[in-house]
């Protein structure tokens, strides 16, 4: 049987456009995400949607349906304020926070949201510290993890969905806390030596000490100063 | 009544392709309802390769590829079985540019065109493109994630003015469109994954470029003419993995014996 190029594009096009009609009509000509995350498939956890199937295109509503977090939860834990938290897509956030040393995008709604459900996702992506507060203050996690998560944490400045900043931009609001600053550094952002001694309650003579060692020397809790520093120095 | 040989109805269908895809990829600031509905990702045939897979041991589709993908995957492949890789001849946007391209190439270079690489290196290196098969879906399984978008010459072209574009791919786009201008089908015959996996089956398919070697002439016009610079004039039947199914040998277009090269299920009079 001989064939004319004549009959080829007919073919293709009877072939392609009739299959994708067909695949229409049986419900399977999928063109878009279905904003449901895979399933664990194995373990105790099995059955379970999988935090780390998130992806940037979800919005904090299709978090909230597959995983009952609510999107005005998320929007406080990534420090977004905005009128519709429901429509806010996840991808966003690595565009909000470009300026910011570090990334704080879909990796870390994935490990907040893992975090949340008590769900395995093995990250040590950095959560912001209101992501850590909201965690901790709804006791999804004890004050050991979150001692661990503060080590290396961040303050998000505060954005709106329209992508504009309030008064202080990323890079100045940006202020780490962790086990390594020390008296110096926290004089660096308006805060005063007396201020920072009325806070841990102890007379400080040596500025190049770090604020955890001061705390474990005088049996303070770092967490709860490291907290209220991190406050001070949002203000 | 129309002569095949002035209305060559492939690149007519080229020029349909072409638009159709170019209009889908600017729908949304055109916003044409009749259009297909979804990003490029989702109507990119060879997603459907990198995904499959994945799709197969573990249920997942990699990000940024959807069902739609494996679908027409699944519709080309059926193509494929029986007429060889009509896709890449007849539909293909990249292989349609280059070959517009070429034209000034053959202008310019008459006769040297297309026969710049030596044919010791040149038969080396068509199968690098397999390399670049086996690498892309290799690392989109382990990863996940679209590694080829990084260097997609097909997605650059589709999103020139987006900012999804690549670096790479931009690089890539602009190298193979120049090289069009002295070979034929630069990508195609040396880097393109997806005609890799295509030209696989032309060693099975039902429909294949045939030769009467009892009308033919040896006059080696059909040589001559191959986009892909295989060797037609001592072949009974074009098996060869590059074979794009252009119909450009055949007794329809370059060949002037009638019934010697033609696109068919068997030899004549051969049961």
């Amino acid at each position: 049987m001989k064939l004319k190029s004549l009959y080829i594009p007919l073919v293709i096009i009877i072939i392609l456009f009739g299959g994708v009609t067909i695949s229409k009509g049986l419900g399977i000509w999928i063109t878009e995400s279905t904003k449901i995350p895979k399933t664990i498939s194995s373990g105790t956890y099995a059955g379970e949607y999988d935090p780390s199937d998130i992806r940037g295109s979800y919005t904090f509503d299709d978090i909230y349906n597959s995983f009952n977090i609510s999107p005005e939860i998320l929007a406080e834990a990534f420090n977004i304020i905005t009128d519709k938290p429901r429509d806010f897509q996840v991808k966003s956030l690595e565009d909000m926070y470009s300026d910011l040393e570090v990334e704080v995008g879909t990796d870390s709604v994935r490990r907040f949201t893992a975090l949340y459900t008590g769900l395995p996702y093995d990250s040590d992506e950095i959560l912001p510290q209101q992501a850590i507060t909201i965690l901790y203050s709804n006791n999804k996690i004890s004050d050991s993890e979150m001692e661990s998560l503060l080590e290396n944490t961040i303050i998000l400045p505060t954005i709106t969905d329209d992508t504009s900043t309030n008064s202080n931009s990323a890079s100045e609001t940006e202020s780490v806390i962790n086990g390594k600053t020390t008296v110096k550094d926290v004089l660096k952002y308006d805060i005063s030596l007396e201020q920072l001694e009325e806070l841990i309650g102890i007379k400080i003579d040596d500025q190049s000490s770090t604020i955890r060692d001061l705390c474990q020397e005088n049996g303070i809790s770092f967490s709860t100063i490291k907290n209220s520093l991190n406050e001070l120095m949002s203000e | 009544m129309i002569n095949n040989k002035k209305f060559n109805i492939r690149i007519f269908t080229q020029i349909i392709f072409f638009v159709f895809i170019l209009l889908i990829s600017i729908n949304k600031y055109l916003g044409i309802t009749l259009l297909p509905e979804g990003s490029l990702h989702s109507l990119c045939p060879y997603g459907g390769i990198e995904t499959f897979i994945s799709f197969i041991t573990a249920g997942t589709i990699v990000k940024k590829i959807h069902e739609s993908a494996l679908i027409l995957a699944a519709l080309i492949l059926m193509l494929t079985l029986l007429f060889g890789p009509v896709f890449c001849s007849f539909v293909c946007p990249l292989g349609s540019i280059q070959e517009w391209f070429g034209k000034i190439g053959k202008v310019v270079f008459k006769k040297r065109y297309n026969h710049f690489i030596p044919y010791k290196f040149d038969k080396y290196l068509r199968f690098l493109r397999y390399i670049t098969l086996i690498w892309t879906v290799y690392l989109t399984t382990q990863t996940m994630r679209l590694v080829f978008l990084e260097v997609d010459p097909y997605f650059a072209l589709f999103n020139l003015w987006s900012d999804e574009v690549t670096i790479g791919g931009i690089i890539v786009l602009v190298s193979t469109l120049l090289l069009s201008l002295f070979v034929e089908r630069p990508w195609c015959k040396y880097a393109c994954p997806y005609g890799a996996f295509l030209g696989i089956f032309n060693k099975i398919r039902l429909f294949k470029i045939r030769r009467n070697s009892s009308s033919c002439i040896n006059c080696n016009i059909c040589d001559n003419t191959c986009p892909m610079n295989i060797t037609v004039s001592n072949k009974d039947k074009i098996t060869d993995h590059q074979c794009i199914s252009c119909f450009e040998c055949t007794s329809e277009y370059k060949c002037p014996i009638e019934k010697t090269v033609t696109f068919s299920t068997k030899k004549e009079g051969v049961k």
